[in-house]
């Protein structure tokens, strides 16, 4: 049987169904709606003859890896998806969270990128303050009250209390209340519910806002946050940050953390 | 004579797509120029023989966004390879990177911008680490499609099809340029036309994903010599790095 694809120099016009015809003849526009044809023909046996695919993509540059079944992970995945579309309750601030996340079939570097916590489209590199930085000037931002205490939070995510007329860096309080979520947020499921990190700060989705909230013992983040210590228990490395261990590993090639409160 | 052929043909593939509508699909001949074939073989052959070798490659992944954009991510790979029990690559992005240690022994992880590795006991053959890794550890070494004992077998795996698009230079190499389909990609390559047919470029395209994402690497600085030392093959923690788990699938993350 005549290969679907065939072809001689540079002249050659590769055509759907493998039909490859020279630049000016008739004769050889014959040959190829009759090659058409045929390879229509077989493209129809072979997709009659080939089971249905089930193979899923892993791998990203590699040949071998398309081909190779999905492992059987029972885990959830560190990124993925929001379930449900922000709340656009704020637009004089930001739109909703312009979250960026892995690839659907992330391959081991690809979670190696900055733009897992950069800006992307429609707004620039997100600045992330260390707890602790003082500064006498406020970026954009909105106005926070919680027990009676006055937070200030900016389009990045960060956190500010006035104290002796500066602006002083500081973790939110859990309970706390935002109605958008900061650019660069990961999702993290975690059994039944989806959380929302970063640099320290978890959150859930509640009503048409996001509150602060603890989070549970045994989940998985990229990464932990600025100003973290590391420190050494039981001869393994870990960081420690407000009361959380983060115990590093590497999983699917990239490292990650398992948070225990401490 | 060629319409005999022709109507031969049409009548060999009806009987043959009658058949499989009713039976379970058997096995199926990929539609594979032979051109196409020779050249790949010809080249993986080559690959495949050469004890030892080291490339550079540039990459570029097409990144999806969830605002529904598509962006391109670049990196570099470096390759060194010592066939049948050893390998060294380099990974690296802007500002960070990753490297993979292979001695025959051990098989190890380190994560550079983070300074934190992982140290894994081995098989004893390249082949029998890239599926511990990819099946086990979940990852895929950068350039596994070179480094494996048969290329040619790895990749033609799953291929329905493929095809010789003639000829063209990639940076100044000539080249011959052919592509194969598998139920999931579409993968192009470009080898060398000489007495070394080394893959000069390598394009994959996820056609089945959403907006058919696409890998592209540019193959440079192929060695064939045998220049690189034992050491380079084993890992000598850096500085201040520290050891931590590398975590089977099965076992780690977040749990319900």
């Amino acid at each position: 049987m005549k290969s679907n694809f065939k072809a001689s120099g540079n002249d050659a016009q590769f055509l759907p169904f493998g039909m490859l015809i020279g630049r000016d003849s008739k004769r050889n526009l014959l040959v190829g709606v009759s090659r058409m044809a045929i390879a229509c023909l077989a493209v129809y046996a072979v997709m009659a003859l080939t089971p249905a695919a089930t193979l899923a993509d892993r791998g990203g540059g590699s040949i071998r890896a398309a081909g190779r079944a999905p492992a059987p992970s029972p885990r959830a995945p560190v990124h993925s998806e929001p379930s449900h579309a922000a709340p656009d309750v704020h637009p004089d601030v930001h739109a909703p969270p312009p979250h960026v996340a892995a690839p659907a079939h992330p391959d081991w570097d690809d979670k190696d990128e900055d733009i897992q916590h950069g800006g992307g489209y429609a707004h620039g590199t997100p600045v992330r303050a260390i707890r602790g930085q003082r500064m006498h000037d406020l970026p954009h931002h909105i106005s926070i009250i919680f027990n009676n205490e006055n937070y200030f939070y900016d389009d990045d995510g960060n956190y500010y209390q006035q104290q002796n007329g500066d602006y002083v860096v500081v973790q939110p309080p859990v309970g706390a209340i935002v109605t958008f979520l900061p650019p660069g947020v990961a999702t993290v499921a975690a059994g039944p519910t989806t959380y929302y990190y970063l640099d320290g700060v978890f959150y859930v989705a509640q009503d048409n806002s996001f509150a602060v909230v603890n989070p549970p013992s045994g989940i998985v983040v990229p990464d932990v946050p600025s100003g973290a210590d590391q420190v050494i228990v039981n001869g393994n490395v870990c960081y420690q940050f407000n009361g959380i261990r983060y115990q590093p590993s590497i999983q699917d090639g990239v490292t990650v953390y398992t948070v225990t409160p401490m | 004579m060629m319409q005999v052929t022709f109507y031969s043909a049409l009548l060999v593939l009806l009987v043959a797509g009658a058949g499989a509508s009713a039976q379970p699909a058997p096995a199926t001949q990929p539609a594979v120029d032979p051109t196409a074939d020779q050249i790949l073989r010809q080249s993986c052959d080559f690959l495949a023989q050469s004890p030892a070798f080291s490339v550079h490659a540039e990459i570029w992944k097409d990144v999806m966004l969830p605002s529904g954009h598509k962006i391109q991510v670049t990196r570099s790979v470096d390759l060194d390879l010592r066939r049948p029990d050893r390998f060294h690559v380099d990974a690296r992005a802007h500002k960070k990177g990753r490297s993979i240690w292979y001695d025959g022994k051990t098989l190890t992880v380190l994560d550079r911008e983070k300074n934190l590795y992982s140290v894994v006991e081995a098989p004893a053959s390249i082949d029998q680490t890239l599926d511990l890794a990819a099946e086990t550890y979940g990852i895929t070494v950068p350039l596994d499609d070179l480094a494996v004992s048969d290329p040619y077998t790895s990749s033609m795996k799953n291929v329905t099809a493929g095809g010789y698009f003639g000829d063209e230079s990639v940076l100044g190499v000539s080249c011959r340029h052919v592509g194969f389909s598998t139920d999931q990609i579409d993968w192009q390559l470009w080898v060398a036309d000489g007495p070394q047919p080394l893959p000069q470029k390598l394009v994959i395209t996820y056609k089945n994903q959403e907006q058919t994402p696409q890998y592209i690497a540019i193959f440079t600085k192929w060695n064939l010599t045998d220049r690189a030392a034992d050491l380079a093959f084993q890992f000598i923690p850096p500085p201040g790095s520290a050891p931590i788990p590398l975590v089977s699938q099965n076992t780690g993350g977040n749990q319900p």
